[in-house]
């Protein structure tokens, strides 16, 4: 089998699973994923994954999902201090994200964000195993390591949409404290646009790059 | 109530939740070594150890560290590494006005109980979220690495 089918059978296996492990995940159980249309209108998808990417590549998104250390601010500059990714996600020691990063956003600007874990300090960005990186990408190449499982974490459709509409550090990008753009669009219109991408096929622009 | 090992013993405090550790240390329980710098975990003034991490104590609230180990400056001098470190300073002459150098040692402490051989750069990256307004880097600098040695 080549890679390319190979890559194709991982995505409808996982994008046709029953997303069981995700419901089960949804501390609300409201949670309900988009099932693919029967007719899905391809240009209408591809409309609402332009307005997906406007968001993925903001700061409150990109800024951590990047090929080594995080960025910071609207201005996406270097960190400071100089941390490093480290195996988990979560830094290496001694400067570990939650060296810094506490469990809530201070109310002055300037200050490290936070975000509460199970009482405990929950920052962090993807693991190394899966960087996720999203930095430098564009159109129909920002959709397809978004789309495929083999770099979005293991994520189905239906997974991925739970990600988006339910994780909380996700949801973060709305509510980030003091000095921080928001971005472009507000969240239920961001998780209206991830129904109508999915609703209509998921597509990525084959054209585009 | 929350309840915590503080340097070893057992500490309950009766304060809300979200009092930050900084205030519990400084006004509740009186150990005043731990200093408020910047407010907002941005200097490392208030650096503590939770359960053997560096922690900024002027944004971690009090019930996230329920039933976890607090180690502040007053303890670390019971450390091995810690004993060193104290050790290092002094020789080293590092302080000049000594407000910050509650954190920086305690950053130093957290660097080298994770990497007991850090390279010029990894002592570089550790050290550089502990601001110091006097500039005693260099000494900082020297200090761990003499530590580092001390400790081998």
């Amino acid at each position: 089998m080549s890679s390319r089918a190979e890559a194709l059978r991982r995505y409808l296996a996982c994008a046709l699973a029953l997303p069981m492990a995700a419901l089960a995940a949804d501390p609300v159980g409201q949670f309900q994923p988009t099932q693919v249309s029967v007719s899905p209108d391809r240009s209408a998808g591809l409309q609402a994954f332009a307005q997906i990417e406007r968001v993925l590549l903001h700061p409150r998104c990109v800024n951590c999902h990047v090929p080594d250390g995080p960025l910071q601010g609207d201005a996406k500059r270097m960190h400071y201090p100089a941390v490093q990714r480290g195996v988990d996600g979560k830094g290496v020691a001694p400067l570990n994200c939650a060296t810094c990063h506490s469990t809530q956003n201070s109310p002055l600007a300037h200050a490290p964000p936070g975000l509460d874990t199970g009482g405990q300090p929950g920052w962090r960005m993807p693991s190394a195993k899966m960087k996720m990186s999203w930095f430098g990408l564009s159109g129909s190449a920002l959709c397809k390591v978004f789309r495929d499982p083999g770099t979005n974490g293991g994520r189905s459709l239906a997974m991925l949409q739970q990600h988006m509409a339910t994780d909380h550090l996700v949801a973060w990008g709305w509510h980030p404290g003091p000095g921080r753009e928001l971005p472009p669009l507000a969240k239920p219109e961001f998780d209206e646009q991830v129904r109508i991408w999915i609703r209509n096929g998921a597509p990525c622009d084959r054209s585009k790059s | 109530m929350i309840s915590f090992s503080l340097n070893g013993k057992p500490q309950t405090v009766d304060v809300p939740g979200d009092t930050p550790v900084l205030w519990v240390l400084r006004d509740t329980l009186g150990l005043t070594g731990t200093k408020f710098g910047c407010g907002i975990a941005v200097c490392g003034a208030c650096t503590v150890h939770v359960d053997g991490a560096q922690r900024r104590a002027c944004v971690t609230p009090a019930s996230s560290i329920a039933g976890r180990q607090l180690t502040t400056i007053e303890a670390i001098g019971e450390d091995r590494i810690g004993r060193a470190v104290q050790d290092s300073w002094v020789r080293h002459d590092v302080v000049q006005c000594g407000y910050c150098q509650s954190g920086q040692i305690m950053a130093a402490v957290a660097l080298l109980k994770a990497n007991k051989q850090p390279t010029d750069a990894d002592i570089n990256r550790a050290m550089s979220a502990n601001l110091c307004r006097c500039g005693t880097y260099v000494r900082i600098h020297a200090a761990v690495k003499d530590a580092a040695k001390a400790i081998a």
